[in-house]
């Protein structure tokens, strides 16, 4: 008969608590909880087909190593061998500085605990980051700044429905994190007032009751000049109780977050003077891996600084990420390909494993044990749906037996031993030392934090329109979902994320304008660069704007060059650019 | 993972999701991205058994890959050779692409309700064609001229999009030669060696006398193709009961089991594929 | 159609007896859910009694499940041997299935059975055994009065093989089949003829459970029933609905009356699989042709779609019955309140 295992989906940071069903054998299917306080007896389309993921194939079963061209398969005991002589050869004649580590907000936060501590004190390299620095990090960073270091709970999800405004940073928020649309549909019918700020939209739906067509980085500027704003949008903004829920992969800025958040804070001080914030992630522990460390230590470098052209870099050890999905552009993409060693662990033979000099099978979020942090800050346990399998070992393990081969001592803990760490040493964990607690439904919710203190953060400026011209904009779009491998492995996902091809979107009427066709090509023109593309036609898209997803990486580098350093996340992205439009 | 193998049994004969194995026989180019294939049945018992009608559909796999459906392009007078004609367009008939004769394909079928036949006899049969839409009416015109006295007047308008799309090169010409049928070819771009007719299908009707009393008219082809096609034979003074069509939707089972090819109440692999416009307007979503 | 008496205290006596030649599945709560479990030892009475109790999702998962393997293949030498899956079980009973669950499963053999019969459900459904609890009082949800789905079987209308109705210390066994029958003979003695009051207090229950059931006119759904075979609701109404709609798929995957599965292929090396799982038409990937064109690319006319299957009259008159049996599951799975009788509700309201 069926097996119902009580766990947590781990397609993105909503965290929404399931049962995964198996006969024992395999996943069979999926069903949400009814009481857990995120899911409440419904999930979305991916944490209803997560099953067929965890079906699939193409699950790396051996290690692989290489040679020459090819990757070959090889017993555990050689890969991990393979491993130790290139690393050790690579700490004796460059230095422990030659070696950059990199976790994942695919995996736990003990496994995330335990990379950061294997990478400190096993290598003894501050080089460790996570992928999220591209799509993440400036929101994580933002806040961190605000709250003067780490915090807990912005908010819970439950708690939106009964905002009485709430303001939606981009359409996606709600359509594809459906327990955050639940409930902004909930508070709709209750009489809340709900606006959405997208750039990419034309028409609202129904339940919002204003669009704002700004995008996250010119919102401050925006409330701040309120004579752009409605003077009814103001009011209910501006009034207390709102909440806040954005994207984290979107915002590219530290400081566009900061400036927002600030601009929405002019409240009595009595006031709870933030709003209840949820940062979403399409990835589910952006919160908890940060959190556990996965930053580079004192005079460590960034992922980014990791594969600038000129670091020292020469070898890099990725755990539980498919990296080259991430990199936003080709120079670093260059850097990877050329590395002198890279050790990648991970679930299927994904794009990056291709590229690595030795490969590790490890088990998918559904085989392991661990907690994961959600995008409201609530640390839950997850539960293997089948017992361990002979083809992939936990990282816990894998970090024990490169330690050991490396000739250091590197501790066997159980997770529960690395919670009590955990609580001890970082500090909005400090309850995750309950095993009791942690086992409720709905896990530990974090302590929310003490009131932010004023910071000033360099802006960015908003370049203005002039005539014909064209904003474009290069966003992290929902197609990122479709390079995400556990959505190809699922036939009903990959038909719901369809790949994209590299062109420009413009609204119907623009393109009539300039009597362009879908699929024909344009020259596109900043004061940077240039490229050519096709064209797709999107209704959409507001008029006099241009939509560039930012993954089609060589398209937007020559037209925006190089680009911009976010001098707080030490990252970089693509600003908004003014361009002019030719057919060709 | 498939598991232990040992808890697996034989699967039984009524068994409409196991598909038969069967080996390609034979592979004709037809154009830059079409092919057709011959197909033989490695059982005996079923390869003895197996009949179609026109218009009716197999569903090929390429074990592993995916499924496809796929109209029987052949005369259903010789279900021994029984052919498709494949464009590769997506996973499954890219892979279909790779395989060479003798390698190994699953099929189910044949599904579907087929093109009417007898209650054709006696009458004016008009045939337009567009593109990959000539395999399925091959079906229905080659037994119509195995049985030619049969049926009156038979005409086919044939268009593509270029000279290098047309497919069945050779039986086009044994039709531009032929007494039996008025046959006419246009393409919607020429070369520099097509001296034929140039432009889509429709700008055939004026030059082809089509013979609009006591006539059916079968259309094939890409949606939008038949959409004009229709407008013009309406015009022209057909009924919609004797205009006949085909509808395509995406398939899985090919049993009216898996809901995709659903359109208004109708299933298009147990109720058509073959539809004609009279029953096409009853359904409850837009179709043509 | 046959009456019996059974005392309750002999209930588990007589799931004892069964084990013999069947396998039992009965409600269960486990990590605070209620879910069909084979039985081992003490049978909650609390989900067996006449209060309407539902697992979140219905027994059609029993005969038509989540995902299931439709055969593996192996290749050797240039030939490909094909094998299917191990029968799901010999013999099993469902015991404590409500009027509502039962009217899906028999949705679902109209479906299933006739017209090509499905390989897979035939195979577990013709070794089932139903035995059905009538509920004499609602939960919040439930509407199966406006969609002929309960709370009492019918005998004349619904083939059941075994609804029992709870008289507080005792069950009336009314026994419709020969299946039933069969589970009845296990031991006779443990049953009882009914007394005329006992087969009164059993219409009255009904009765009564009608008027808690009811909180609409009967004729609730046919407003809706109407104006969607005549496809006469405006676009607009369907287009706000879409809007609330967030493509999750949960209604159809706990509707008793959906049916829909997509097919997945699967290879490594030698050996494979086919297998199909459970699909929606919500999604707009449904209808996706390779080409990228899609036939039904609009939410709204998704939704459309999805109610047109479900309550027209031409599906009605395919189908047998209409494809609601109001368990309200809908209720509670979907995120944007727009399950069976909001959109009723809505387009009442025209």
């Amino acid at each position: 008969m069926v097996k119902n295992t009580p766990t947590i989906c781990s397609f993105c940071s909503n965290g929404c608590g399931m049962f995964v069903r198996s006969d024992g054998k395999e996943a069979i299917g999926c069903l949400p909880m009814t009481l857990h306080p995120v899911s409440e007896g419904r999930l979305c389309h991916r944490g209803w087909n997560r099953f067929q993921n965890l079906r699939s194939f193409n699950r790396l079963s051996l290690p692989l190593v290489r040679e020459g061209s090819n990757l070959k398969e090889v017993t555990w005991p050689e890969a991990l061998q393979k491993t130790t002589e290139k690393i050790s050869e690579l700490l004796s004649r460059y230095g422990p500085q030659s070696l950059g580590v990199i976790g994942s907000p695919w995996l736990t936060n003990e496994d995330n605990y335990r990379i950061a501590r294997f990478s400190r004190d096993i290598l003894g390299t501050n080089h460790l980051d996570g992928s999220y620095r591209f799509s993440g990090a400036a929101a994580l960073a933002a806040l961190n700044q605000l709250f003067s270091g780490s915090f807990g709970s912005l908010g819970s999800i439950p708690a939106i429905a009964q905002t009485p405004t709430i303001l939606v940073i981009g359409k996606e928020c709600c359509r594809d994190f459906s327990p955050v649309g639940s409930r902004l549909i909930k508070a709709f019918l209750h009489g809340s007032t709900v606006i959405l700020a997208d750039p990419l939209c034309t028409r609202k739906e129904h339940f919002f009751k204003y669009l704002l067509p700004h995008p996250i980085q010119s919102l401050a500027a925006a409330f701040r000049d309120k004579e752009s704003l409605p003077p009814e949008v103001s009011a209910h903004l501006f009034q207390p109780g709102l909440a806040l829920i954005f994207l984290a992969d979107q915002v590219d800025s530290a400081s566009s977050l900061v400036s927002l958040l600030q601009s929405l804070s002019p409240r009595p001080p009595t006031e709870n003077p933030l709003p209840l914030m949820i940062p979403l992630s399409r990835s589910p522990n952006l919160k908890g891996a940060w959190d556990m460390g996965i930053q580079p230590g004192e005079g460590g470098l960034t992922l980014q600084e990791m594969l600038d052209e000129e670091s020292h870099v020469k070898g890099l050890i990725l755990f539980g990420d498919d990296l080259l999905n991430h990199l936003p552009t080709s120079s670093m993409l260059e850097k990877f390909k050329n590395l002198e060693f890279v050790l990648v662990a991970d679930r299927f033979f994904t794009e990056t494993a291709r590229m690595a000099h030795c490969v590790l099978p490890i088990p998918l979020l559904a085989e392991t044990r661990g907690t994961m942090t959600n995008s409201e800050g609530r640390v839950q346990k997850l539960r293997p749906f089948l017992g361990p399998q002979k083809e992939n070992r936990p990282v816990a393990d894998i970090l024990y037996d490169l330690s050991r081969r490396l000739g250091k001592d590197f501790p066997v803990f159980s997770e529960p031993e690395v919670r009590r760490e955990i609580s001890k040493n970082i500090s909005p964990y400090t309850k995750v030392a309950s095993e009791s607690d942690l086992e409720e439904v709905g896990g530990i919710l974090l302590p929310a934090p003490t009131a932010p203190l004023p910071c000033e953060l360099p802006e960015a400026a908003e370049q203005a329109t002039e005539e014909n011209r064209y904003r474009l904009l290069v966003p992290n779009t929902l197609y990122a979902w479709n390079r995400n491998q556990m959505i190809h492995e699922s036939p009903v996902l990959r038909m719901e994320y369809p790949s994209d091809r590299p062109a420009v979107r413009m609204n119907p009427l623009d393109a009539k304008e300039l009597k362009i066709r879908m699929g024909e090509k344009v020259k596109v023109r900043s004061d940077r660069g240039e490229t050519q593309a096709p064209v797709e036609v999107d209704e959409n898209i507001p008029s006099k704007v241009l939509m560039l997803p930012s993954h089609f990486v060589e398209v937007v580098e020559s037209l925006a060059g190089k680009a911009v350093r976010d001098v707080t996340t030490r990252t970089l992205f693509f600003p908004s650019l003014s361009v002019t439009v030719e057919k060709l | 993972m498939i598991g232990d193998l040992s808890l697996y049994r034989e699967p039984e004969m009524d068994n409409i999701y196991v598909p038969n194995k069967a080996r390609i026989k034979g592979i004709q180019d037809e154009t830059y991205d079409t092919k057709t294939y011959e197909f033989e049945f490695v059982d005996t018992a079923v390869k003895e058994g197996f009949r179609f009608l026109p218009g009716q559909f197999l569903e090929i796999s390429v074990l592993g890959i995916g499924e496809a459906p796929f109209g029987l392009a052949s005369n259903p007078n010789h279900p021994d050779s029984f052919r498709v004609t494949i464009r590769a367009v997506g996973s499954v008939t890219r892979a279909l692409h790779e395989l060479k004769v003798g390698e190994l394909v699953g099929i189910r079928g044949p599904f579907g309700n087929g093109f009417p036949f007898d209650e054709m006899k006696g009458k004016n049969i008009l045939f337009v064609a567009g593109g990959i839409g000539l395999p399925p009416l091959r079906s229905l015109i080659e037994p119509m001229l195995d049985g030619r006295s049969e049926f009156k007047d038979i005409q086919i308008l044939y268009g593509a999009r270029s000279p290098a799309d047309l497919v069945y090169q050779d039986r086009l010409k044994e039709w531009e030669k032929t007494p039996e049928i008025r046959f006419m070819m246009s393409v919607d771009v020429g070369d520099p060696a097509w001296i034929g007719n140039v432009g889509v299908v429709t700008t055939l009707f004026p030059k082809a006398d089509i013979l609009t009393q006591n006539a059916v008219a079968f259309v094939c082809g890409p949606p939008i193709m038949i959409r004009f096609v229709i407008l013009e034979l309406l015009g022209r003074g057909f009924a919609p009961e004797n205009i006949i069509s085909t509808l395509e939707r995406n398939m899985k089972c090919g049993v009216g089991k898996c809901g995709h090819c659903a359109v208004g109440h109708k299933y298009i692999c147990l109720d058509g594929p073959v539809f004609s416009y009279k029953e096409m307007m009853k359904l409850s979503e837009k179709v043509v | 159609m046959e009456q019996v008496v059974l005392q309750k205290s002999n209930l588990n006596h007589w799931v004892e007896l069964m084990h013999g030649g069947f396998q039992v599945v009965a409600p269960s709560r486990v990590h605070g859910e209620i879910f069909f479990l084979p039985h081992a030892g003490q049978l909650e009475s609390d989900l067996l009694c006449g209060n309407a109790t539902l697992p979140y999702l219905p027994p059609k998962d029993i005969v038509f499940p989540q995902s299931e393997t439709l055969f593996s293949f192996t290749r050797d030498a240039g030939d490909i041997a094909f094998s299917i899956p191990e029968k799901a079980f010999e013999r099993l009973v469902i015991l404590g299935i409500r009027s509502c669950d039962t009217a899906g499963i028999h949705w679902l053999d109209n479906f299933y059975l006739n017209n090509f019969r499905d390989f897979y459900y035939h195979d577990r459904r013709d070794n089932l055994t139903l035995i059905s609890i009538a509920c004499n009082q609602p939960m919040n949800n439930c509407f199966c009065i406006c969609c002929e789905g309960g709370p009492f079987l019918n005998p004349e209308k619904a083939a059941f093989d075994i609804q029992l109705v709870d008289l507080d210390e005792h069950y009336l066994v009314e026994c419709n089949s020969e299946k039933g029958k069969e589970l009845v003979n296990l031991n006779r003695s443990l049953f009882s003829p009914p007394d005329p009051a006992m087969v009164e207090a059993r219409d009255q229950l009904e009765k009564k459970s009608h008027t808690l059931f009811l909180h609409e006119p009967t004729s609730y759904m046919s407003t809706a029933i109407r104006r969607i075979t005549s496809n006469s609701v405006p676009p607009e109404v369907w287009t706000e609905l879409g809007e609330r709609c967030f493509d999750d798929g949960g209604c159809t995957f706990v509707c008793p009356c959906c049916s829909c599965f997509g097919v997945g292929y699967s290879s490594k090396g030698e050996t494979g699989c086919h297998y199909r799982f459970w699909d929606s038409c919500d999604y707009s990937g449904f209808t996706r042709e390779v080409s990228g064109h899609n036939p039904r690319a609009e939410k709204g006319e998704r939704f459309k779609r999805r109610f047109f299957h479900k309550l027209s009259y031409q599906y009605v008159k395919r189908d047998g019955r209409i494809g609601c049996v109001g368990c309200g599951r809908c209720i509670t799975a979907c995120p944007g309140e727009v399950g069976m009788p909001a959109v009723v509700e809505r387009l009442r309201r025209g």
